[in-house]
């Protein structure tokens, strides 16, 4: 027997791009097949000596896994039965639209042949059919057109009657398929063949709009199956969940894969934080389908806030990043959420020695329309953890506590429009104490971070190229934060409800325009108290030692912030040229304003008076892509971008409640060379320069309410080079490296000195290979600069508080020593009946290496040490996927 | 859990999670309760509290490893530049320079008398400083967490390690935005600081009953012994009565005369004392916290510094320390710290034999 092409069965695609706006539905990358089951011969029909062919539409999710099977043409029941079994176990590479994987849905011929195996062909045939996406209708006179990549002359055929056109004896290999018609947009795809493959496609197309009396009549037509791939983002990194969950130090939690990507600056061990492209961490802003979320990690960052089993995919957007995303200076992390579509109720269950967390969704009713998905997860390493510590380093040791969850329903009403709701909510506590048996001594540090989102998403595909896509929200980040050094208590409350809306429509305007209008709006009002030292929590860029105590001067204050941003936006897509080069304007107009509850610190004698503030910006934004060659991708973008400032900041007392919004370029230069098909190398360099960053006030008496200045400026430069392998038999990997400088001025009349988290180089590979049997084996190795520290050299003795003050030398003047760490991770996958039982072993720091994590002092300053990261870390974990 | 651990404490207390507390602290030995070189255990002024331009008595206690030092070269100076508020140490590092020109030299010597600068209040209490270039007046500083402010103080000692102490004279200077109603309270009620007083010092050897040991009679030990020792305030009124030379919130100043006129006489410990609340803008009545840092030329603390919070009611706090293995005589002092800036210290001897 012998199993047939597929052809992308593009009338349907199933998920929309991964973006947390989406765009059109638009394949970019067919789903290639990676695991063939070959199917049982029925007996029945072998003793008949029948044969036939059963024609199948199989539904690939964004990970390649097949999720239902359904027979669109019999050959009989003992031959669907085996070829439906047979194809529900198959595996696929993802597909791609606009660049990002996706679920599609295809067509799949199904042979079943008694006869003996042929020779070895040498060649291959392509075919197809054109058709009329709205109606079916076979559509005549389309020139399709083939480039090999053997130089060969190209080979063009026009649709007949039937819509149908068809190459044979094509050598193997990838090639290039161009659309072309009188009136049709220039469309190009690829495919690629194996010797004796019959490629068989269907190429769904919607015909041009009614012509209006005014018109003549044409044969336009307009392609939005094949439309040249729409990147707006010109450096981006997206990954796969499946391609994520199989990366060492992710535990199975596909969203830590960011740590990995290039331009993301490796973070302190349990920091958890997010650095990329030398911004500061806050900078980057974290979106779950369009819905801005507070943080990405638990505390302590072993764990993402979102269940992996809900997860599609992760874009990391580092800078340079298109109109429909702004209030960040930093890059952009897009986490695209999925609500599994499934024939059954199914899930997974998985635990390891962190926590455990449980995922079940299935369709509800006979039309399968509405799909439930619910997670929930837990951590438990305290309870375990706590009783093997003794009583002192049960007080020492932080051991975070967590847990999330989510809920989600997808609605598909009909064949275009896609309803979604969605909650999730996110939980941490932490709390450690080093007593003392002098109270002014004492330590202890509490925190509890909540969040919690609800939103709607509802999604319109007109088929025509038009897609609407509405995501209304609203939630809440809940913040309380107490440190107690000795007689110096701190603590700092915030809650902030939030509610607002993304909405964009994305159209095709012509040949060669593809316009995204869009609003985003965000209305968010936050009320603080803090009691403490101005000093605590650091900033960046304040001169100290680690777990130096703040200075004992305590302020308090309590306010209310109000931000309002409502941001239109505009992006076009102009293609030339037969979609080698694409211009991408944009524009965002970001009027804000903010009411802070008092601008005049407290006092007794004086009532709060508010402050009013609001001011407008227009953010234009541009993208460059130029294909020179059918491998090679040239890219350029330049932006300005805002952020505002925190509510922190707005305090009378802590802050300044006048601070203007910071604001930053960001110029970004780069290709990509595709050296075989799956083999891609990607060089990108960038230039972010910000200013008016809100930085500690130097003078001696600033005026009230004037703790914080908007003087500070930052830049960061550097190179990024990525060499990908995508998932090609059963390897996949990445080398990522960066080579970068980040800096910051204080105040004007200061020069640059080194950023916080400034690392010169990072460097990450990673690497997959699926093995025979289930087996999977895969490792990270990772290097990084230290982080520049300012060192201590002398002391004084503080005889008024009874310790040692440090003397400091030139500002992030040294560095805590490079950091590299070998992760590996197996696994082993058992089939059981239709479950699959997942368990790997993942040992991070595989030689044990000794990496400093941070500086720390002796009493007295006189001698210098280093905390070490964690040693050799086995996790052993299972998964069951139902 | 003393000096000799406390930054590897608080390093694991309050660093960032590292590997789920698996990451490892190195061991930086440094037993700060030994004296083997010259240094500056402490600073003590009388009164303890003054306000700008006040009169002043300012002792130091310099010792090295043979006891206390009696002709030190020390000198005093104020330090009048405000640490601006980037400057997250305790004091302008200007200051640190010995020629500094915020320095405002006033004496040598193991004592001194001096008079408080003029501008204290102005430059690092409530009041704010002068305006300039017609813009307002600018921030005052912030009160510590006793409500206080300090006038910042310098010594350098060529031959000690290190050779800058730093020191804040608690200014009276009343408090940062009140009413004037809240601050005439506090002035009419607040009892300013009095230096803490080791009253009495026990010992206790090897189990036995404990025992006074005064400064003139060394206490003898066997090699390696295990002695208890315990520093005694004087008790101070706790709860609100007439009479008791406290005049808190809660006493009627018609009913209670005695308390609230004149001089209130203050106390050697844990004071009760007013204070005015910055978060909720209101005054409180709260009690000092005290503190006791134990130094030696030989044996070891292995805690070197203990102490009792304000809400805590004894008023005793207690120590080991282990002689040392061979004969000889060591010196101890006891420092006492309350949190509002008072220090005294007593000194006792201990024979090994």
């Amino acid at each position: 027997m012998v199993a047939l092409g597929m052809h992308p069965g593009i009338a349907q695609i199933a998920q929309s791009a991964p973006r947390a706006q989406p765009a059109a539905p638009e394949l970019t990358k067919a789903p290639e097949l990676v695991e063939l089951v070959e199917a049982e011969y029925p007996e029945s029909e072998r003793a008949e000596g029948k044969d036939g062919t059963v024609t199948l539409q199989i539904f690939i999710d964004a990970s390649g896994g097949v999720e239902k099977v359904e027979v669109v043409q019999t050959a009989g029941a003992a031959f669907d039965a085996a070829a439906v079994a047979a194809a529900l176990r198959f595996r696929f590479t993802p597909a791609e639209v606009d660049g990002k994987p996706a679920a599609i849905p295809i067509l799949y011929d199904y042979r079943f042949e008694l006869a003996e195996a042929p020779p070895a062909p040498v060649t291959a045939a392509f075919e197809g059919v054109i058709r009329d996406r709205t109606t079916g209708e076979p559509l005549p006179g389309v020139t399709v057109t083939v480039r090999g990549e053997d130089g060969a002359e190209p080979r063009s055929v026009v649709t007949g009657a039937d819509g149908r056109f068809a190459f044979e004896e094509l050598p193997p290999g990838p090639f290039a398929i161009e659309l072309a018609g009188e009136r049709l947009t220039a469309t190009a795809t690829s495919e690629a063949l194996e010797p004796g493959q019959r490629l068989e496609v269907a190429y769904d197309v919607s015909p041009p709009p009614a012509p209006t009396p005014d018109e003549p009549e044409g044969d336009d037509l307009e392609i939005v199956v094949v439309a040249p791939p729409l990147r707006r983002e010109v450096v981006a990194t997206s990954v796969t969940a499946d391609e994520a969950r199989r990366v060492p130090g992710t535990s199975g939690d596909v969203v830590r894969v960011v740590e990995s990507l290039p331009g993301v600056a490796r973070s302190a061990a349990g920091a958890g934080q997010l650095v990329v492209w030398g911004a500061a961490p806050q900078s980057t802003r974290v979106y779950v389908d369009g819905v801005p979320i507070s943080r990405l990690y638990h505390e302590g960052g072993f764990r993402s806030v979102l269940h992996p089993g809900l997860v599609s995919s992760i874009d990391l957007v580092p800078g340079g990043y298109g109109a429909a995303f702004g209030r960040g200076l930093g890059g952009l992390v897009t986490v695209t959420a999925k609500t599994p579509e499934r024939e059954r109720v199914g899930g997974r269950l998985h635990a390891d020695v962190l926590d455990a967390s449980a995922m079940i969704s299935g369709p509800v009713g006979k039309r399968k329309r509405l799909h439930l998905a619910a997670a929930a997860r837990g951590s438990y390493l305290e309870p375990w953890a706590r009783p093997l510590l003794d009583r002192d380093a049960g007080g020492l040791i932080p051991i975070p506590r967590y847990g999330d969850g989510q809920l989600r329903a997808q609605w598909r009403p009909n064949a275009r429009d896609r309803v979604e709701a969605v909650a999730l909510v996110s939980v941490d506590r932490f709390r450690r104490g080093v007593p003392s048996p002098d109270p002014a001594l004492a330590v202890s540090d509490a925190r509890q971070l909540d969040f919690g989102r609800v939103y709607a998403r509802w999604t319109r595909d007109s088929g025509d190229g038009t897609v609407v896509t509405v995501t209304p929200f609203v939630g809440y980040d809940r913040r309380r934060s107490t440190s107690r050094f000795g007689p110096i208590a701190t603590s700092l409350d915030a809650d902030a409800t939030l509610a607002g809306v993304r909405a964009s429509r994305r159209a095709k305007l012509g040949e060669h325009l593809v316009l995204e209008t869009g609003l985003d709006a965000e209305l968010e009002t936050t009320t603080l108290r803090r009691v403490g030292s101005l000093s605590l929590p650091a900033r960046e860029g304040d001169v100290r030692t680690f777990g130096q105590p703040p200075p004992d001067q305590l302020a308090a204050d309590e306010w209310r912030v109000t931000e309002v941003g409502l941001a239109p936006y505009a992006e076009a897509v102009i293609s030339l040229f037969e979609g080698g080069l694409e211009l991408v304007p944009g524009l965002r107009l970001d009027p804000y304003a903010r009411a802070v509850s008092r601008r005049n610190p407290p006092a007794a004698s004086a009532p709060a008076v508010g402050l009013y503030h609001h001011d407008f910006a227009a953010e234009p934004r541009l993208a460059v892509v130029g294909r020179p060659h059918e491998r090679v991708t040239l890219r350029a973008a330049a932006g300005l971008y805002r952020q505002r400032p925190a509510a922190e900041d707005l305090s009378a007392m802590f802050g300044t409640p006048s601070l203007p919004t910071s604001r930053a370029l960001h110029t970004v230069l780069g290709g990509t060379v595709r050296i075989v098909r799956s083999l891609s190398l990607d060089a990108t360099g960038f230039f972010t320069r910000a200013h008016e960053l809100a930085m500690r006030s130097p003078a001696e008496a600033p005026l009230p309410a004037h703790a914080l200045a908007p003087i500070g400026r930052g830049r960061a430069y550097g190179l990024q080079v990525l060499l990908r392998q995508e998932l090609t038999r059963g390897l996949s990997g990445w080398v990522a490296y960066t080579l970068m400088r980040s800096e910051r001025k204080d105040r004007p009349d200061a020069g640059f000195r080194r950023f916080d988290f400034d690392q010169t180089h990072v460097l990450t590979a990673v690497l997959a290979q699926r093995l025979p049997w289930g087996l999977e084996a895969s490792g990270r190795f990772r290097y990084a600069t230290g982080v520049p520290r300012t060192p201590v050299e002398g002391a004084y003795f503080d005889a008024r508080r009874s310790r040692y003050q440090p003397v400091f030398g030139a500002h992030n003047s040294i560095r805590i020593p490079a950091f590299v760490q070998l992760d590996l991770r197996a696994s082993k996958r058992f089939e059981i009946q239709k479950t699959a039982l997942e368990i790997y072993l993942e040992v991070l720091n595989v030689w044990n290496r000794a990496n400093a994590e941070e500086i720390v002092y002796s009493p007295d300053f006189r001698d210098a040490g280093y905390i070490r990261g964690f040693p050799v870390l086995p996790n052993l974990g299972v998964q069951w996927d139902f | 859990m003393g000096l000799l651990s406390r930054s590897r404490a608080t390093a694991l207390g309050l660093g960032l999670g590292l590997g789920l507390g698996l990451g490892c602290t190195p061991e930086l030995e440094h037993d700060l309760s030994l004296v083997d070189e010259p240094r500056v255990l402490a600073v003590q002024s009388l009164p303890a509290e003054a306000a700008p331009g006040a009169e002043v008595q300012l002792r130091a206690l310099y010792v090295d490893g043979d006891g206390p030092l009696t002709e030190p070269s020390l000198a005093w100076a104020w330090c009048n530049a405000r640490r601006p508020l980037a400057e997250l140490g305790p004091i302008d590092r200007e200051c640190l320079e010995a020629s500094a020109e915020a320095l405002e030299p006033i004496g040598t010597g193991l004592a001194v008398a001096a008079t408080l600068p003029p501008g204290g209040c102005r430059s690092f209490g409530p009041e704010p400083p002068p305006a300039e270039d017609g813009q307002p007046s600018g921030r005052p500083v912030d009160p510590d967490s006793t409500g206080g402010y300090d006038q910042p103080l310098v010594l350098q000692a060529a031959a000690a390690t290190p050779h800058t102490t730093l020191f804040g004279l608690r200014l009276s200077c009343g408090p940062g935005n009140a009413t004037q109603r809240q601050a005439a309270e506090l002035r009419r009620r607040y009892q300013a600081n009095v230096a803490p007083v080791i009253a009495a010092v026990e010992a206790e050897v090897d189990d036995q009953p404990a025992r006074a040991v005064e400064a003139d009679a060394p206490l003898v030990v066997a090699p390696g012994a295990s002695v208890t020792w315990t520093a005694r305030f004087p008790a101070c009124p706790m709860a609100p009565a007439c009479g008791d030379g406290l005049c808190t919130l809660d006493e009627d100043p018609e009913l209670c005369a005695a308390d609230c006129t004149g001089v209130i006489p203050g106390c050697g410990g844990a004071e009760t004392y007013l204070w005015f609340d910055p978060l909720e803008l209101r005054l409180h009545t709260r009690r000092e916290a005290l503190a006791v840092a134990w130094y030696g030329t030989a044996g070891r603390f292995p805690s070197p510094q203990t102490g009792v919070g304000e809400h805590d009611a004894i008023r005793v706090l207690d120590n080991e320390w282990i002689a040392p293995d061979e004969p000889g005589e060591a010196v101890l002092w006891l420092v006492a710290r309350d949190d509002r800036g008072g220090a005294s210290w007593v000194e006792r001897r201990v024979l090994v034999e």
